[in-house]
């Protein structure tokens, strides 16, 4: 068996008076279904992804992306599963919002898309205007978020962000005003440090909606022994510490018999 | 779940009194574990159960 396969997504529709061909697909549209393709079939981190190759025949358009046949197997599995259930809620950020993007596409300039892949018998993804492949919203709730990482990247003329690499959610782009980094004292580039931020989260799944996040506040991770610090905690804790029987008062507050 | 310690109640009752007897194995697990570069974690459990006798702006949290 070959180790390549490939999937196929199909464009039907009308321009005007001219029906959808490779000649009046517009390189934009194009740039749209390559960007989805590629969410399709590897949601996750990209960079270290087999090749997709890319190519474009008649009939009215479509779309052939050969990568490695161990990922198309899972994508065929994948789409099996969507025509079943007529639902996207199952599946990574990535892949359900490439669905959703070709959902939206369909209703907005009245195409169809028909998506299958090389597997034999491969099920056959119908998305047009009658079809319904959005997220159940209820599933994604407001939350707010603790990332530990280092900050490699800060500003931007409109979309003003910081760029966090943490070691548990990979990079995170967080929007941030731009009086916020107006007004830093000190140079936070290439150092380690805690942002408080919000943004969405999968009730279900525990999966955060990456490009949601927004800045609320910057903390400094301070990994030296900070004597002066934790002096100053100390004095304050003392105040009513050295009024309790340490054992005594745990037990009392977790309601174990004395 | 990222790796770390979690760090309990008791843990800070100790690390913020000097004149607790455990105080010193305290500071000196704290110091190992950010020489070794290892997260700390407290939970919200904890800083509840601080709570009901001190305040929250007594908790290290800045390197939590």
């Amino acid at each position: 068996m070959e180790n390549i396969g490939y999937i196929e997504i199909i464009v039907n529709g009308v321009k005007g008076k001219l029906k959808l061909t490779p000649d009046t697909f517009d390189i934009k549209e194009l740039t749209e279904i390559i960007e989805q393709a590629e969410k399709l079939l590897f949601p996750g981190e990209r960079k270290e992804r087999p090749l997709i190759s890319y190519r474009m025949e008649e009939g009215s358009v479509k779309n052939i992306f050969k990568t490695s046949f161990q990922a198309v197997i899972g994508f065929s599995a994948v789409i099996g599963q969507v025509v079943t259930t007529h639902n996207i809620d199952f599946l990574e950020l990535n892949t359900a919002k490439a669905f959703e993007t070709f959902q939206e596409t369909a209703i907005k300039k009245d195409y169809s898309f028909e998506i299958k892949t090389s597997v034999e018998n491969s099920p056959l993804l119908k998305i047009d205007k009658s079809t319904f492949y959005f997220r159940t919203s209820e599933n994604w709730v407001d939350a707010e978020f603790y990332f530990y990482g280092r900050i490699t990247n800060a500003g931007g003329k409109d979309k003003v962000n910081i760029h966090l690499v943490t070691e548990e959610v990979g990079t995170l782009y967080i929007q941030t005003p731009q009086g916020i980094l107006e007004n830093l004292e000190e140079n936070i580039l290439y150092k380690n440090y805690v942002i408080r931020a919000k943004g969405k989260q999968n009730s279900e799944t525990g999966e955060i909606e990456k490009q949601s996040l927004s800045f609320i506040e910057l903390i400094d991770y301070n990994t030296k022994y900070d004597q002066q610090y934790l002096k100053k905690l100390r004095s304050k804790a003392m105040t009513w510490l050295s009024k309790i029987e340490l054992d005594d008062w745990l037990k009392d507050i977790r309601g174990y018999d004395a | 779940m990222p790796e770390g310690t979690l760090l309990d109640t008791s843990f800070f009752l100790r690390f913020l009194n000097e004149n607790d007897p455990l105080f010193d194995n305290a500071d000196k697990y704290y110091k190992y574990f950010l020489q070794k570069e290892i997260k700390l974690f407290i939970s919200t459990i904890s800083i509840a159960e601080y709570c009901v006798g001190g305040t929250i702006d007594q908790l290290p949290l800045r390197i939590l």
